[in-house]
């Protein structure tokens, strides 16, 4: 087996180890893949074995020639660059905690006045992140070249939504009776659409965590459709994730809420998450016309 | 009590390049692989205080990122279940006259057929698709979401064509 860094350093030799790499290199790539997951996902916090996972990486990492190559230096230097904000509050906290054991009447008001300069560095930043599409307050806003999906930091534990309806699904005449049904009142729905459009159904699907509202509309042989889903929780709307093609991603603020403009395979959506209630208007509109809809939610 | 900032750094070190590799041999996605390590590394950030003290930290970033992957594919379920369009229902064409098997494009390989066919026509759940392929729920999960990447990549070129 090739030496390099996913080697284990303490090494295994002998007639066992032996086995196992012939064992692994008479797998295909996928094999392999496949028999990583299984392996890797029957472990758990207290028996996670860095060193069996090594032997797979490196087999594969053998195989697969096209593989990236990762520098760990350079890659923790953007991260430290990129989260500074969060490095430098760390910073002033131990700062202020080991001030206040030397000399704690002269040093109180140097850590206050550290503190008051990183909330104040924090919050700009944050501010900022912001502008750029961060809802560091709610869910984060995340984007690649393929995939837009809202996210928070703290994503520990996975998130159970069942898609076990607790009713059957209801057709209402509109929108808004569909949310007033349902009790929502946050304004959510556009009081403008564009007049060659027809509405061809509204319905309301109820699960156990989510109630999902759709309504299509539809003209000619263009579409396009308003989907809202109410989550039991602000902390459930992290899961919303969209796929994207590679154009940019508008943020269009309107009443304090981003709202985040994106298109794929010639169609146009945008997504917006207000309180626990994630929003989308999808499909054959321009950008006008979209956002002519997003300005007419808040003009009442 | 470590200096946090070395702590932080070596196990960032010692232990990104191998999360990352997992990651991305499982998604298929070095993008995604590396923004996934990154939120890991972040919430150790957020819960330094406690984790400083963790008898296996390496345990516990290994179990976060298999949490942060399972929330990342979970995620893309919210979309619609049709495998490319969200929100948008296909009126011009008669689906109902193919089978789901031949709608799909031909580069697609024996397994991906299968967990698509599974997974989108026999709408099984993760945890049955792991029982009749006898392999983890966290493969077939895996598994997915890279069938539905070859998938994406297939039609795309099938449309530029």
């Amino acid at each position: 087996m090739a030496v390099n860094r996913y080697t284990s350093p303490n090494g295994e030799y002998g007639e066992v180890a032996a086995q196992i790499c012939k064992h692994l290199n008479s797998k295909t790539p996928d094999e392999l893949v496949d028999e990583m997951a299984d392996k890797w996902d029957a472990m758990d916090e207290n028996d996670f074995d860095p060193h069996l996972i090594d032997k797979y990486l490196t087999i594969l990492d053998e195989k697969d020639t096209s593989a990236a190559d990762y520098d760990a230096t350079a890659s923790l230097a953007v991260f430290r660059e990129k989260h500074s904000h969060f490095f430098l509050q760390l910073e002033s906290e131990v700062h202020s905690e080991s001030a206040n054991h030397r000399r704690p009447l002269c040093l109180h008001w140097r850590a206050v006045s550290l503190v008051g300069i990183a909330v104040i560095l924090l919050f700009g930043c944050m501010i900022t992140a912001q502008a750029l599409g961060l809802n560091i307050f709610g869910a984060m806003a995340r984007w690649t070249d393929d995939i837009f999906r809202f996210g928070s930091p703290d994503q520990t534990a996975n998130i159970q939504i069942s898609s076990e309806s607790t009713g059957s699904d209801m057709e209402y005449s509109s929108l808004a009776d569909a949310l007033q049904a349902y009790g929502i009142s946050e304004p959510i729905t556009p009081n403008w659409y564009p007049l060659e459009f027809s509405l061809t159904d509204i319905k309301a699907m109820p699960s156990s965590e989510v109630i999902k509202f759709q309504a299509n509309y539809e003209t000619d042989n263009r579409f396009y459709a308003i989907t809202i889903r109410q989550y039991s929780s602000i902390e459930d709307t992290d899961s919303g994730t969209f796929e994207k093609d590679n154009s940019s991603v508008i943020v269009y603020e309107r009443n304090g809420i981003n709202h985040y403009l994106m298109t794929n395979n010639g169609q146009i959506r945008a997504v917006w998450i207000n309180q626990s209630i994630m929003c989308s208007i999808s499909g054959d509109l321009s950008e006008d016309e979209l956002k002519r809809m997003i300005d007419s939610i808040y003009e009442g | 009590m470590p200096n946090q900032d070395e702590w932080f750094d070596k196990l960032y070190i010692q232990n990104s390049p191998r999360m990352i590799k997992l990651a991305a041999y499982l998604l298929r996605n070095q993008q995604i692989a590396e923004e996934l390590v990154n939120e890991a590394f972040l919430i150790l950030l957020y819960k330094r205080d406690k984790l400083i003290q963790h008898p296996n930290v390496q345990g516990w970033l290994s179990q976060t990122l298999k949490n942060l992957i399972a929330d990342e594919i979970k995620s893309a379920k919210h979309r619609l279940e049709l495998p490319l369009k969200e929100d948008i229902i296909i009126y011009n064409d008669d689906l109902f006259a193919h089978s789901f098997s031949e709608l799909l494009p031909k580069g697609l390989t024996q397994k991906e057929r299968e967990v698509l066919i599974l997974y989108y026509e026999n709408q099984f759940t993760y945890e049955q698709i792991a029982e009749k392929l006898h392999i983890s729920v966290l493969n077939s999960r895996t598994r997915l979401f890279r069938a539905k990447k070859h998938y994406k990549e297939l039609m795309n070129k099938a449309n530029k064509t």
